[in-house]
């Protein structure tokens, strides 16, 4: 129920056993290794220690990992059984990684045969473009006859081209027969924009003709390097083409073939991963002729088992505890109902070492919250539903489970909050009672429906606003008496705390509960006194008496912010109605169509589609606004955060689960 | 301009304005969103998920505005029912009930568009962060919700007979 703590390890060996016991190290996944180079700026360190590197065979292993994930990018297209979060993980163990360091070969083979078949693909594939491109350029002069680059004879010439299709050809080659009467022009093919046009000349009118060509806005189509007529390079572009799917679909069907040992590329991935992982640590070592150094924080409970694998060692280690300055890395501890909700807390920061762990209080608060902005059984239903079979047939990182583990419990929350309030996928049961068999059926609300009483969910969300914030500044108490401040423990503290509750007291004594005139009573002179306390109380680090007072009573002011923190949870009424009346918005459109088959359908769409809808923004406004509450209106209070991660040494699989 | 005088055209006014701005604002949030979301897809299109989260933050007060809009049809009983007696005043009031959810609707989800449009940043650099991000943007949707509140409180206990 707390943040674990923490030895600092700090170990010298020998470099011969440094790859063997870092390896021994990251399968005990418990060593959080600290990087030293800040050290060497010392010159009590420099002398004796350098920095040790990661040499050649890191860089091996990441060319490798690197090949390894493009080929399994390559070939996941290709895949026989398509990839989703059901999908089974195959799985890996510590004999996997002592067989791949054995033998390796086959699977490197298959990662650069596959890489090299993508290569070929990229040359097929621009070789493809470049005679798709020609086959276009080709095919208008399909119907020219003759070879493209050949001359009619000496004195007559041809050429091809195009004329923009803006006016009608005749019209168009009238024009040029005017000007160069020693021409004669053939429509080969035209289309929207151009007429492809085979013009026949006599050598002689060369020039006048070219000149007479620009103005009406002619192009020579130019056929390079090819013999034969359009008809027959079109014939062998296309053969070419034929060729190259060919071979396309040759690579492919190999590409299919390498497919099936994605499992295994996937595993040699996670392996070699994890091996590169072992030499780039060794940057936050050090290092001298024949020793390295290492120094680490190792979780209490821990630190038995890594006796045990260091004495299998000749090395010399030491425990310590952390001294004053250090800040240890933050693991949390807690039980299965506080977990999950970790997350939330991870979100907004960790805690500091010598700090309090705020899940175990706050994760109630947020199940209650959750519960309440959705309130709807129906919905609550669904959620845990969906939730439970993720979790038990799904495949899912860590964080993902504890998050939906969260939503789990969340959603229990909401069917509570959802008979307590009558609500069950909104309105529907009247509805669809009345509707479909003319009858009234009611689900009704265990405690009060929020539609027709919001003042009473109002009041409830003020008065379990009130309470968080109160536990919230209890907490802060509890942290100053530990740190032996009495003096803002009680003064900053104790004071307010005593005049809001005496406040509050006065208020329901005084409007509800009327008739026991001692409550309120009870409540004015607390609140007299917890105000008095401050106004002397609050200025004690002015210097003056007058500055004092007047700090003691400009400290009164603060009640506004206690004030807003509180109005703050009206939100959980706001939330909470928006989700219901959606959901009445949905289903009044869902029994639009009356009774009988078309009125069924109609139901059937129009409910699922707006269910779908609502539980989607409902969850996330949900969490989102639970989250809020915590973060700024209850962490504000007690909480110090910018704790770091345990991030222990540890074998972390991408594709695979671990054994 | 006889119109002016009946219930009934100011509470439709104001039902009319509390989706309509309510809903401008919303459209305008969601497309700013949209158009950073756009930019980061066309790099990593795996993170459309988280993308569609940031996105749907200032669609809720479109909701909202719906909502009230919606709450109006229904106290007014138009729906598959005889519409009920409104008088004047009690159209006015229900008119400035709307007012909050349409107003602070439609610039609160400008407000909000522009924060997790910003946050698509966030994803782009650190994507483990990205709710922190989302948590900055919900933080502006508050006022919407003390809006949606207090148009709900207004609005659900007008009596539909004031001053007749």
């Amino acid at each position: 129920m707390a943040i674990v703590k923490m030895k600092r390890v700090s170990l010298i060996a020998e470099k011969k056993d440094k790859k063997r016991i870092l390896e021994e190290l990251m399968w005990l996944s418990s060593v959080d290794i600290t990087p030293l180079s800040e050290r060497l700026e010392d010159e009590k360190w420099s002398v004796l220690f350098r920095k040790d590197s990661n040499d050649e065979n890191g860089e091996k292993y990441r060319k490798a990992k690197d090949d390894i994930d493009k080929a399994i990018s390559i070939l996941n297209p290709y895949r026989t059984e398509k990839h989703s979060v059901f999908t089974k993980p195959g799985s890996i163990s510590r004999k996997d990684f002592d067989e791949f360091e054995k033998n390796n070969r086959d699977i490197m083979y298959t990662a650069y045969s596959v890489l090299d078949i993508q290569t070929k693909l990229n040359e097929i594939k621009t070789r493809k473009n470049k005679n798709r491109s020609l086959m276009q350029a080709l095919l208008p002069w399909q119907a020219y006859p003759f070879d493209l680059n050949a001359q009619i004879s000496s004195h007559v010439d041809v050429e091809l081209g195009t004329f923009p299709a803006v006016t009608d050809f005749e019209k168009e080659t009238s024009l040029l027969y005017e000007a160069v009467p020693e021409c004669y022009a053939e429509l080969l093919k035209s289309d929207s924009e151009q007429y492809y046009v085979a013009l026949l000349y006599l050598k002689s009118a060369e020039s006048k003709l070219m000149s007479a060509l620009s103005e009406r806005g002619w192009t020579s189509a130019f056929f390079y390097d090819m013999c034969g007529s359009a008809e027959d390079n079109i014939l062998f572009v296309r053969e070419q083409l034929e060729q190259a799917d060919e071979e396309e679909k040759a690579l492919i069907d190999q590409l299919r073939v390498y497919a099936e040992k994605l499992q295994e590329l996937e595993k040699a991935s996670d392996i070699v991963a994890n091996n590169e992982k072992l030499f780039s640590i060794r940057d936050r070592l050090l290092c001298t002729e024949s020793t390295f150094f290492l120094d680490g924080w190792c979780p209490v409970l821990q630190l038995d088992s890594l006796k045990q694998v260091l004495e299998k060692f000749d090395c010399y280690f030491e425990i310590n505890d952390p001294s004053e300055e250090e800040e240890p890395p933050i693991l949390l501890q807690n039980n299965r109902f506080v977990m999950p909700f970790e997350t939330v807390t991870k979100m907004y920061a960790l805690p500091v070492y010598r700090g309090i762990d705020p899940d175990f209080i706050m994760a109630p608060f947020f199940f209650i919250f959750f519960g309440m902005m959705m309130g709807d059984a129906g919905y609550g239903f669904l959620l845990t539903l969906a939730c439970a079979i993720l979790l038990k047939f799904g495949n899912f990182g860590k964080n993902m489970k504890q998050n939906l583990k969260m939503f789990l419990f969340c959603g229990i929350s909401t069917i509570i909050w959802g008979f307590l309030f009558g609500s069950f996928f909104g309105n529907v049961v009247t509805l669809f009672s009345g509707t479909f068999f003319d009858k009234t059926a009611d689900f009704r609300a265990v405690w009060f429906n929020p539609m027709e009483a919001p003042l009473t969910l109002l009041i409830l969300s003020f008065g379990i606003g009130f309470f968080h914030v109160i536990v919230g500044m209890c907490m802060k108490m509890f942290m100053l008496i530990r740190d032996k401040k009495y003096a803002a423990a009680f003064f900053d503290i104790g004071f307010w705390l005593l005049t809001l509750i005496g406040l509050v007291l006065f208020a329901v004594g005084s409007v509800v509960m009327s008739e026991y005139p001692l409550i309120g009573k009870i409540g004015m002179y607390a609140a007299l006194i917890g105000a008095i306390g401050l106004v002397l109380t609050q200025g004690r680090d002015k210097k003056t008496p007058v500055a004092k007072l007047f700090g003691g009573i400009m400290s009164l002011y603060d009640i506004t912010g206690y004030l807003s923190d509180v109005l703050s949870y009206s939100r959980i009424l706001a939330l909470g109605l928006s989700t219901s009346v959606i959901a009445m918005v949905f289903n009044y459109l869902a029994v639009l169509f009356g009774g009988g088959i078309v009125g069924a359908i109609v139901f059937v769409v129009v409910f699922a589609l707006g269910t779908a809808l609502n539980i989607a923004l409902s969850t996330l406004s949900a969490y989102v606004h639970s989250s809020r509450l915590q973060f700024i209106e209850f962490f504000s209070k007690f909480y110090e955060s910018g704790g770091r991660e345990f991030d222990a040494l540890r074998v972390e699989t991408k594709y695979s689960r671990l054994k | 301009m006889e119109f002016l005088s009946s219930g009934y055209f100011w509470a439709y006014l104001g039902a009319a304005l509390s989706a309509l701005l309510a809903g401008i604002g919303s459209a305008k949030g969601v497309g700013y969103v949209g158009e950073a979301a756009t930019g980061l897809i066309s790099e990593d299109p795996s993170k459309f998920g988280k993308l569609l989260i940031l996105e749907a933050l200032p669609g809720t007060q479109g909701i909202y505005g719906l909502l009230i809009a919606f709450l109006t049809i229904l106290k007014l009983n138009i729906i598959g029912g005889e519409p009920a007696e409104l008088s004047l005043l009690s159209g006015v009031l229900i008119f400035a009930a709307c007012l909050p959810m349409g107003f602070v609707g439609l610039f609160s989800a400008i407000s909000q568009g522009r924060c997790a449009a910003a946050a698509v940043n966030i994803l782009t650099k650190r994507p483990n962060e990205v709710f922190k991000g989302v948590s900055l943007a919900a933080v502006v949707e508050t006022y919407a919700i003390f809006a949606l509140l207090i148009s709900f409180l207004m609005l659900w206990f007008i009596p539909l007979n004031l001053g007749m």
